[in-house]
């Protein structure tokens, strides 16, 4: 019994020695004057550090663990998860998110930060009734800016 | 012998045909069977699966350590996973979440026996990447077994939930190896039969029941179990009904007790 009883006490103190960053929001706002868009931020953003795996034209294996339905090619895309990108990747008063991307090349921290605030924008003109909507946007203009689907935990 | 003694034995015996009671699969309505055996029991269960979410699809193995120990009417035990899990064509390897839980007899009389079970879940599987929950989590359940000549049928319901202090991430089933909505009731029901000697077949089902966000999943399961003295072999081959737990799984787990 002594022998079990040990091995149970390792294993429980293992248990509590192995933390993991955790989606945190950022809490960003847009600030007033604020000159991003999907055209000179978002997507050069996107392009040059998520659609290597978040493409909507990459299936199987070459999607390197990216979820389904988690393409970031378009506006309507991205902001279809915008609050997991918002939570995994971005930067704000409240957290900065480093967990994706997982390899190279990674954004800066102020980079992080840019996508904050240009999450919080596109919302802000979405809750105003004005997507603005760039190329690959919804013609309607929908979406929900933070969809969650169950079953999937991550971007 | 004494009382408490030969109710070890008789949950001894009678847990021999358990389908595989360390198996890495907690999360399905619970062990269909009380785990409580006499001495320590050390198992360990290869497992491997192949699965589809909608969004991830792949497939994984593991090895899990159970370590366990059974004294009277109580029984302790520990399960301790490790995964190799492909998704959508990324490779991850760590440990899942560790389970430690206990089992108590509460009633055993003539083909009858009742009792409870907790478990309780650790955090150490990677949350992110579909090793673990991400939370701690804890389980209650009730089972009741009856055995009769070469047959016997057990049934248990239970609940499940994750804790955790940052509500937002309230999801559906996950992880991907062993998937669990964030509260859950579950329930099992399982029979299986002495075949030859040392040889017994069964078959079970599990349900799992979201109590708030998340999806209904269920299983069936069929396999067999070879006891030895000190030594058991046993296979199951599961296949997930509803929901996605996963599309069939194999688990192979050989155990010594002493």
């Amino acid at each position: 019994m002594s022998r079990s009883m040990f091995l149970a006490a390792i294993l429980l103190v293992t248990a509590t020695g192995c933390p993991t960053a955790r989606p945190t929001p950022t809490g960003a706002t847009c600030p007033e004057g604020s000159t991003l868009t999907y055209d000179n931020f978002g997507k050069p953003f996107m392009e040059n550090y998520c659609t290597d795996c978040h493409s909507s034209t990459l299936k199987g294996k070459d999607r390197h663990g990216a979820p389904l339905y988690h393409d970031f090619d378009t506006f309507l895309g991205v902001m279809q998860v915008a609050n997991h990108i918002d939570s995994w990747t971005a930067a704000g008063p409240n957290a900065v998110n480093e967990i994706m991307p997982e390899n190279d090349p990674k954004p800066s921290t102020e980079e992080r930060y840019q996508l904050g605030e240009w999450i919080a924008c596109e919302r802000a003109k979405q809750g105003a009734g004005d997507a603005g909507l760039p190329d690959g946007g919804a013609p309607d203009g929908s979406f929900d800016g933070g969809a969650v689907d169950a079953g999937v935990a991550a971007p | 012998m004494s009382a408490p003694r030969r109710l070890a034995v008789l949950v001894a015996i009678l847990g021999i045909a358990s389908a595989s009671r360390a198996r890495a699969e907690h999360h399905h309505g619970g062990e269909p069977v009380p785990s409580a055996e006499l001495g320590v029991r050390i198992a360990v269960s290869a497992i491997a699966a192949r699965y589809d979410t909608g969004a991830y699809v792949g497939d994984y193995e593991g090895l899990a350590l159970a370590v366990g120990f059974a004294r009277g009417r109580f029984a302790v035990h520990a399960i301790a996973p490790v995964y190799r899990l492909r998704e959508n064509g990324a490779d991850r390897f760590g440990p899942g979440d560790l389970m430690v839980g206990g089992d108590a007899v509460a009633l055993a009389t003539g083909p009858w026996m009742v009792g409870g079970s907790v478990m309780a879940g650790a955090p150490t599987g990677d949350g992110l990447r579909g090793l673990g929950m991400g939370h701690a989590m804890a389980m209650v359940a009730l089972w009741g077994r009856r055995a009769q000549g070469r047959f016997a049928t057990v049934a248990s319901v239970g609940y499940a939930r994750a804790f955790d202090a940052e509500s937002h991430h309230d999801h559906g089933a996950w992880p991907l190896v062993e998937p669990m909505n964030m509260a859950e009731v579950t329930g099992a029901l399982g029979a299986d039969a002495t075949v030859a000697r040392r040889w017994r077949l069964g078959a079970r089902g599990a349900i799992a029941v979201a109590t708030g966000v998340g999806s209904t999943r269920a299983i069936a399961a069929g396999g067999i179990r070879w006891v030895g003295a000190r030594l058991e072999v046993a296979t199951e081959l599961q296949v997930g009904v509803l929901g996605d737990p996963f599309i069939t799984r194999g688990v192979v787990e050989t155990s010594v007790h002493f």
